[in-house]
């Protein structure tokens, strides 16, 4: 399947509810709202046949959180979609791949994602102790990194 | 997790984060009901370095070397992935000599990570002899790879429009004889792990993985092609010189331990040929080509057969010196739903807890260890805590 | 079993392992392009800190002297990635064919 085929059939099955396109070898980005992200993967993975998550990124964009699946195995489509930072609620999509669960693990450390219908929300890049509400990856806790310590003698 | 143990059948059993089998600290949480393994699940959060937001910190060409520090094994399929995808970003095209050499490089590196993991799957059976002998061979291409790029693990060849340096033809003669040594050697050890009774008897039946599960799951590398899957990379999604390079996707369809033996004594004379195809075909030519110092805006993704599976990298940059966000997911991680489905014993199928290692080693983790064990006993109310070697001969005595 | 005839015929081979550094020191056969430590040379420098702008770990410092700008390299620091050689415009900086390097003061460790 080549990536303009994808395009048409995404277009097709959902009119105007994907959009902002962009295309490279072997690469389709689109973007979708929150509220059909479920149903354009359930498509993307059930009509389509990209069976194989490879990754789910997750951006901070100021205001907004980005969270991104990347699917397929010849090519990869990546699903953009976007939440307000004050509500960052997504559907998970746990049901419709399983090994979703792990990278929505990472994901809601990471930056505070809630996925809803993931049960099993529990820490895996950060130790068991870490502080609620304190998110590594987000805007505000930015530091520079750390001065080269000097030394100069025994 | 533990399951309601109103029985008191079933008994928790940490293995870590002082590690069992290889590399680095990883928790397994195991559920045990006597000597077999009900459900398992992991905790990876012992090694993060928090490499993420390290490279939004830093500039485009600083953030080669630190990707290439987040695994001394596979620095070579990270520094391609991170140079393929700023690429992408410029949208250019690098010259094909370059292409040729990176693959050139990176199948050494593929050859020398699956000797590495022979040895050490030798040394989690306890054939420390056969661990030896393949780590001495090892060596010869650790040289080769000193040579070619200037250090034997951190090779820092690949950057971002081409690679460094270029290969000079007494360096491409002593890499066709050391290719001819390497795959004398590889024949005497595959023939080695297909007689010999004890690589059998551990590995033969262990750690099942049926292929729609594989699929399922999302596995990746050897231990997908094991299950009979026939997904590569390289051949699927081509990047670099594979699309002119010709090679063969090794599969078998064993579906256990001994299989992803065998798939990984098989890619290494794959990779031997396509080192040898590289050097007789090497294109002339430049071997980098000078780039401006900012990328445009944008978003790419790159992804690479790295030795132990499929390798993605996401970027997305907003024309400044330093990436908005650059995101890495390592195969390791991408195969730990599958190791839980290994680890669960259903049916016939039992699984018992001194095969927890093999089975952990099976899978190519690029995680460190140390061995600490500690095994809670309910009945006799003691808690016994020692290393995993003595664990495994704990089990060979009964 | 299947390695034993391989192991008895390694009774009367060489060993495998260097001594190094008691005995051996003269068989290590260290390449060309081995990445060692740093050499600077400071008439060639113009002070343009391309090689503290680039060093991934902040071994090279820009300092101000008499002559102008130049960069101090601490070895200590130093991750041996020849960022700094690639980026000179005037090739001032070459990383020789040292690696035994290993000191008890951080004061040998600096290059000016």
């Amino acid at each position: 399947m080549r990536e303009e085929d994808v395009m048409l059939k995404l277009k097709e099955a959902f009119g105007d509810k994907v959009s902002d396109f962009k295309t490279a070898p072997r690469r389709v980005f689109f973007y979708t709202p929150p509220e059909y992200y479920k149903e354009v993967v359930r498509f993307l993975v059930e009509k389509l046949g990209f069976v194989h998550l490879q990754a789910i990124t997750s951006i901070d964009l100021g205001k907004d959180l980005e969270v991104i699946p990347h699917l397929g195995r010849g090519l990869t489509v990546s699903v953009r979609t976007r939440v307000p930072k004050d509500r960052p609620v997504v559907d998970s999509i746990v049901d419709v791949i399983p090994s979703a669960s792990f990278h929505e693990r990472e994901v809601h450390d990471m930056l505070g994602v809630e996925f809803k219908g993931n049960l099993n929300l529990k820490r895996i890049l950060l130790p068991e102790d870490w502080p609620e509400g304190v998110y590594p990856l987000r805007r505000k806790s930015r530091v520079a990194p750390p001065e080269p310590i000097r030394g100069g003698g025994r | 997790m533990s399951v309601n143990s109103s029985y008191e059948r079933f008994f928790d059993v940490p293995i870590g984060p002082q590690h069992p089998a290889l590399k680095e600290p990883l928790f397994l949480k195991l559920v045990v009901e006597g000597e077999h393994v009900v459900s398992a699940d992991v905790d990876v959060s012992y090694t993060h370095r928090g490499v993420e937001r390290a490279l939004q910190e830093r500039n485009y060409i600083q953030n080669i070397y630190l990707v290439e520090r987040i695994c001394g094994i596979c620095n070579v399929a990270h520094t391609l992935c991170y140079c393929q995808n700023v690429e992408g970003l410029y949208e250019v095209e690098v010259p094909s000599r370059a292409l040729y050499i990176r693959v050139l490089v990176e199948e050494l590196a593929r050859i020398h990570s699956h000797l590495l993991w022979l040895g050490v799957a030798a040394h989690e059976i306890g054939f420390d002899t056969l661990f030896m002998y393949v780590w001495r061979d090892r060596e010869a291409i650790m040289d080769l790879i000193e040579e070619i790029t200037g250090n034997r693990v951190t090779s820092a060849i690949n950057t971002i429009g081409g690679v460094r340096r270029d290969i000079k033809p007494e360096t491409a003669d002593r890499c066709l004889k050391i290719m001819d040594y390497i795959e004398e050697r590889t024949k005497y050890y595959k023939k080695v792990c297909e007689t010999d009774p004890t690589i059998a008897a551990r590995c033969a039946g262990v750690g099942i993985l049926k292929p729609n599960d594989a699929v399922r799951l999302c596995a990746v590398g050897p231990t997908l092609r094991a299950s009979n899957v026939k997904y590569d990379v390289r051949a699927d999604d081509p990047y670099a010189a594979h699309d002119e390079v010709p090679f063969n996707v090794i599969v078998y369809d064993t579906n256990d331990a001994f299989g992803r033996i065998l798939v990984r004594i098989d890619e290494i004379f794959e990779s031997i040929n396509m080192v040898r195809y590289c050097i007789k075909h090497m294109p002339s030519g430049p071997v980098r080509v000078r780039l401006r110092l900012n990328p445009p805006a944008g978003e790419h993704v790159s992804r690479v057969e790295a030795p132990r599976g499929e390798l993605i990298h996401y970027v997305r940059s907003n024309g400044s010196e330093k990436p908005e966000r650059y995101k890495v997911r390592t195969p390791t991680f991408e195969n730990l739903p599958a190791l839980c489905e290994m680890l669960t014993s259903k049916g016939d199928y039992v699984v018992n807890i001194a095969d927890v290692p093999v089975v952990f080693a099976s899978i190519d983790p690029c995680l460190s260890c140390t061995s600490r064990v500690a095994v809670l006993d309910y009945e006799k109310e003691t808690v016994w805590i020692g290393r995993l070697e003595e664990l495994k001969l704990k089990r060979l005595r009964r | 079993m299947a390695m034993v005839t391989e192991v008895l015929k390694h009774l009367f081979k060489k060993r495998a392992t260097l001594m190094y550094p008691f005995r051996d020191r003269d068989k290590i056969h260290v390449p060309e392009g081995l990445r060692g430590k740093i050499s600077f040379s400071r008439e060639l420098c113009i002070g343009c800190g391309l090689c503290a702008r680039f060093c991934p770990s902040g071994a090279a410092e820009l300092i101000e002297d008499d002559k102008g700008k130049r960069p101090v390299f601490h070895i200590d620091q130093c991750l041996f990635c020849a960022q700094c050689e690639e980026v000179c415009p005037r090739k001032a900086i070459t990383l020789t064919r040292e690696f035994e390097i290993a000191s008890f003061d951080r004061s040998d460790l600096i290059v000016k």
